[in-house]
């Protein structure tokens, strides 16, 4: 009997161990690696001159009010991120949902040490209607 | 016991084990008594500061080589990373040089090749970005054990394999990697010293 509930106890331990160990933004680094990785890496420093890096971008942490558009859409080229001014063109992911995107901005937001807090689904709403 | 931990020894050993003389890949004749290898056929592109570049070029150089677009949606930038770090590692070294093969010729002009090498910061007298006749690209990729074609169902309009392939001062094909993997490429940079120190 003691038996028995110490093996259950240990296994409710592991259980919230195992659960907790799942990272907040998952979902986002699935998409992530799908639709975004091949450019900018999987350390998200982007490619010298050519891809502007996503970890520690300026660029990111302060136009947080046009991701959704940029993701949607993409970039001509022209950006300046920390100094630099890129020439490439970013292509847009037409066929990203409002819930896709709002799982990779807070992917990005917050991964490689980047902290530039978290985005709300019904944002990512508003500045979709704004960009089509 | 003592047998098993030998093994055991061997198993790890042989992980790290990196030979001492490369392969010759492909195909061989045998002509005369003599063996004919598989060989790069001789070329001309241009490159991106419009220099023509011939095998010649590459005369008595160890050189890697890859096959890339400008404007390529997929794995492109992944592999152009790590041709990055083998610049970055043998830029001053004369014997090896870099030769990365446009494969969207049309829209790949040596004015934009030259924008991406200046974006990127390398200089042409260790790696060449060259464009030219585009038969003539898909056809050498094939004597590079590689392949390119145009495809409009493929994303960015391309197929084309991510291998770094590396050629010996006669044109011979002496290793390959896969080079959107960071390790791959890790354990291709060993192949290229092993080259550099072999005994003709
Ligand atoms: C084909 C390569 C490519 C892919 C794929 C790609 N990007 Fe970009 N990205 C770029 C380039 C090039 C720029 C710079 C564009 C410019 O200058 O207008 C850029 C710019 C950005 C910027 C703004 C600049 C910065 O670094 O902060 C963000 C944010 C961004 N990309 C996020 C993403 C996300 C998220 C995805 C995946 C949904 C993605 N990108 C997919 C090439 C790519």
């Amino acid at each position: 009997m003691k038996k028995n509930s110490l093996i259950i106890l240990a296994s409710i331990i592991f259980t919230i161990i195992v659960s907790c160990k799942q990272e907040t933004y998952f979902q986002g680094r699935l998409l992530y690696e799908d639709y975004c990785q091949n450019c900018h890496m999987e350390d998200g420093t982007g490619l010298r001159g050519i891809i502007p890096p996503l970890k520690g971008s300026d660029f990111l942490k302060n136009n947080q009010n046009a991701l959704v558009c940029l993701i949607r859409k993409g970039s001509q080229g022209g950006l300046t991120i920390n100094g630099s001014k890129y020439t490439q063109p970013m292509p847009g992911n037409a066929n990203l949902t409002q819930g896709d995107i709002a799982n990779i901005i807070n992917y990005i937001n917050h991964a490689w040490d980047n902290n530039y807090g978290v985005i709300l689904y019904d944002d990512v709403l508003k500045q979709f209607e704004t960009c089509r | 016991m003592r047998f098993l931990l030998l093994i055991f020894a061997l198993g790890i050993f042989a992980c790290e084990y990196t030979p001492a003389k490369l392969p010759i890949l492909g195909e061989r004749d045998f002509v005369n008594g003599d063996t004919v290898y598989h060989t790069v056929r001789p070329f001309s592109f241009i490159d991106q500061d419009s220099q023509q570049v011939t095998e010649k070029t590459f005369g008595g150089k160890v050189y890697v080589v890859d096959f890339f677009f400008t404007h390529c949606p997929t794995i492109c930038p992944k592999v152009t990373k790590q041709m990055l770090r083998l610049y970055e590692k043998y830029k001053d070294d004369s014997r090896v040089l870099l030769l990365s093969h446009s494969i969207d010729t049309r829209n790949d002009t040596v004015g934009r090749l030259q924008e991406y090498a200046r974006n990127l910061d390398v200089s042409s007298k260790s790696w060449h970005f060259v464009t030219g006749n585009s038969d003539s690209i898909y056809s050498i990729a094939a004597d590079y054990f590689s392949f390119a074609k145009e495809d409009a169902e493929s994303p960015g309009g391309f197929v084309h394999s991510g291998q770094l392939i590396l050629a010996d001062k006669h044109r011979r094909i002496r290793a390959f990697c896969d080079g959107t993997d960071e390790k791959d490429v890790t354990r291709f940079m060993k192949e290229i010293d092993v080259l550099l120190n072999e005994k003709e």
